[in-house]
């Protein structure tokens, strides 16, 4: 019951961490690399 | 005007003792407590005290008018943008550089001479000026109090500390409440801070905000300015049709009112955009096009050659972009200008097949050489999600994680 209950819990960790990382780079995978524009004079 | 301070100032210049001016004309305390500005003198002493002086009275009164239109004249020529009339005037308010203290407008002079460093980039002056204002400012009115807050955030910005000039300047509009004809200026300066910080929808109320006080004043060279913020914060938030719109009304608006500086800019910014939307052969367009007129040995121009060879390198334009990332690297190279240098690298290291050796790179060499500079911001977002993307393909997400920005 215990070792079941750590591995649900190492199960959703991973679960968790993966998915932030697909959340944070969903969308095009070159997206990052885009071009800056050039700001109005101060 | 001071002229208990003006008389010490000239008796000093002149070599002359208390008493050698007072002779025949006061007694020496009288005398001094003039020049200390604490006794009011009767009109004839100070006459007879000028005439010994060879200082001519309605002289001195007609330079107090001259040095308060000159000053209001060098801030018109400053919030116009005219850089040729505005050096002209800094120039014939110098004629004055010795009457100025003796004036009301001691401080104000100091004050604009402040903004003129900040409009002609001498950041070094700026910030010696801004620290001996800083040492003055218990004498300041609240009207100066408030200009040196205001000129202090513009120096901010132009060190690339926005969320210091954001602070700096935000808080101008809550203490200030007769903020007059820098108004739209303070709203201009807010919406590019925002904009640099990524909070494109402050950024477009703001510039809103400055549009309509620069429609009033016809500053049209401002008008210009802010439609390229409001682009490019419209750019920012994918709202790419009034981005395109704006671009539009802007390059109509430089060519009729021959601005032509500002052409490459925009051409340069219709890229940025176009790429932001994935349509790569437009960008690619319009980068070639502001490249061939901008302005070499320029960090804007470095920046084009930069946004020209990534779009190439999207592309997949292998060698074109191998041609345009050499050129970056050797232009940024004798420009003194690293970062550059290092993203070319970089890619030249991706476009001669060695993947391993760029990431190694990105690592070690471009991410912590730039984690503390403010201007170079945004490079360091995309390079952390570039290296942040390539640990997730390796399945390496602790290190992912680390790089998520």
């Amino acid at each position: 019951m215990k070792k079941t209950l750590i591995l649900l819990f190492v199960i959703g960790f991973v679960s968790i961490v993966s998915s932030e990382v697909s959340a944070v780079l969903a969308g095009d995978p070159t997206e990052s690399q885009t071009t800056v524009a050039i700001r109005p004079p101060v | 005007m001071q002229i208990g301070s003006l008389i010490k100032y000239h008796r000093t210049k002149q070599k002359m003792t208390q008493s050698e001016l007072a002779d025949g004309i006061c007694s020496v305390p009288h005398l001094s407590k003039i020049e200390n500005n604490s006794k009011e003198a009767n009109v004839e002493t100070i006459r007879l005290v000028l005439n010994r002086l060879e200082i001519d009275m309605h002289d001195v009164e007609e330079s107090e008018v001259k040095v308060e239109e000159l000053l209001n004249q060098l801030l018109q020529n400053m919030l116009y943008l005219e850089t040729e009339k505005a050096a002209s005037t800094f120039l014939e308010i110098q004629v004055y550089k010795e009457m100025v203290p003796f004036t009301k407008h001691i401080y104000l002079y100091e004050i604009y001479k402040l903004r003129y460093y900040l409009f002609t980039k001498d950041l070094d002056f700026a910030d010696e000026q801004i620290k001996w204002l800083n040492a003055q400012r218990q004498n300041f009115s609240q009207h100066e109090s408030y200009l040196l807050s205001y000129f202090s955030g513009i120096f901010l910005i132009l060190r690339g500390k926005y969320e210091e000039a954001d602070e700096k300047i935000s808080a101008i509009l809550q203490e200030y409440y007769e903020t007059n004809t820098f108004e739209g200026e303070i709203y201009y300066h807010l919406a590019l801070v925002k904009g640099y910080m990524y909070q494109s929808g402050h950024a477009i109320n703001y510039g809103k905000k400055a549009l309509n006080f620069f429609k009033d004043q016809f500053n049209f060279k401002r008008i210009l300015h802010v439609q390229m913020s409001l682009a490019i914060n419209y750019s920012q938030s994918k709202i790419y049709d009034e981005a395109l719109d704006n671009y539009q009304h802007l390059v109509r608006n430089t060519e009729m009112l021959k601005e032509t500086a500002l052409l490459p800019h925009i051409y340069h910014n219709i890229g940025d955009l176009r790429h932001r939307m994935g349509d790569y052969e437009q960008a690619l367009h319009y980068f070639k096009k502001s490249a061939v007129i901008f302005q070499e040995r320029t960090e804007n121009y470095l920046l084009c050659l930069y946004n020209l060879a990534l779009t190439e390198f999207k592309l997949e334009k292998w060698d074109d972009s191998k041609i345009s990332f050499t050129l970056l690297n050797k232009e940024a190279k004798e420009m003194k200008v690293s970062p550059y240098q290092l993203y070319s690298s970089y890619y030249l290291f991706l476009l001669n097949d060695k993947k391993q050796k760029a990431m190694t790179f990105l690592e070690e060499k471009i991410l912590p050489s730039i984690e503390k500079a403010d201007e170079q911001k945004e490079f360091y977002r995309y390079f952390s999600k570039i290296l942040a993307e390539y640990y997730k393909n390796e399945g390496k997400y602790e290190k992912a994680v680390k790089y998520i920005f």
